[in-house]
């Protein structure tokens, strides 16, 4: 009991400020409602821009799709997730991890939806989730 | 009979600074990487959230002044009663300096996730922190008087 208190104390402090952190940057309830009033999809990637979703959505084009920019925000949260694995040990780590592999799935979905499109595989790729696990 | 005196007086010394470190050090590194991980989020709160190590630091400090006035005050002329007090003195300092550490580690923590997720409630959650470190200032002004009374 006391060496596992330890253990949280000296291990997991500091993956835990660093996920309330991240969740004080989740965007409330209101903040989406306003979000959905917005009419056109480059405006929503613009008031988005300063987010944790930022530096993914900065790298779609002028004019993109609804699914890439879909696939940027997952992008964008794949990277903080592998973010957090990084900074992880013991059960927390293995938890994560287990965690991470959905993104598998994501990536497969996205392989087969732009291959049924005709894309290139360094295009292809280069949309996948996982993109930078560890 | 003169050197049991210095020996016991120099245990005194010896708790004082061992275990002041000891809790400056678990307070540091209790606090210190939830101050990084709350950093890497909200940079702008690392330079608030370092009090927590700071006032660990302060911990080492207060057991070094103790330890090193206790130093002072042993002599070949030390009376077993001064020996005494000075080793009351630094294992008061050094318990509590333990303890304090404890407190001040675990409460800057939660300072800094607290933080991280709601850096306007730094005001109202650094109060245990400085609770925790007033532990051990009773502690040194206790152990002062010990060891300043000792002859």
């Amino acid at each position: 009991m006391i060496s596992d208190t330890l253990v949280h104390l000296l291990r997991d402090n500091y993956l835990e400020a660093k996920i309330r952190g991240k969740k004080s940057f989740l965007l409330q309830r209101q903040q989406l409602l306003s979000l959905a009033e917005i009419p056109t999809l480059s405006d929503i990637v613009a008031a988005l821009a300063d987010g944790p979703y930022g530096s993914e959505l900065s790298k779609l084009q002028e004019v993109s799709s609804a699914v890439e920019t879909e696939r940027a925000i997952q992008r964008g949260f794949a990277s903080s997730v592998n973010n957090l694995v990084s900074g992880s040990k013991g059960n927390v780590r293995q938890f994560l991890l287990e965690y991470v592999r959905r993104f598998d799935a994501y990536d497969l979905a996205t392989l087969v939806m732009f291959k049924s499109q005709g894309k290139t595989g360094p295009t292809t790729l280069g949309r996948c989730s996982r993109r930078a696990a560890p | 009979m003169v050197a049991d005196t210095i020996l016991f007086a120099g245990l005194g010394v010896s708790l004082s600074l061992l275990l002041s470190v000891l809790g400056a050090a678990l307070g540091i590194s209790i606090s210190a990487p939830a101050i990084a991980g709350a950093g890497t989020e909200r940079p702008e709160t690392v330079s608030r959230n370092l009090i927590a190590t700071i006032l660990a630091e302060a911990l080492a400090i207060y057991g070094l002044v103790v330890g090193l006035l206790s130093l002072f005050a042993i002599t070949p002329t030390l009376s077993p009663d001064g020996a005494f007090r000075i080793f009351s003195g630094g294992l008061t300092m050094g318990v509590a300096a333990l303890g304090a550490g404890l407190g001040i580690g675990t409460s800057g923590a939660a300072l800094a996730s607290a933080t991280a997720e709601k850096p306007e409630l730094f005001s109202r959650t650094v109060v245990p922190l400085i609770l925790s470190e007033a532990l051990a200032i009773y502690a040194l002004v206790v152990s002062l008087l010990l060891v300043l009374a000792a002859k």
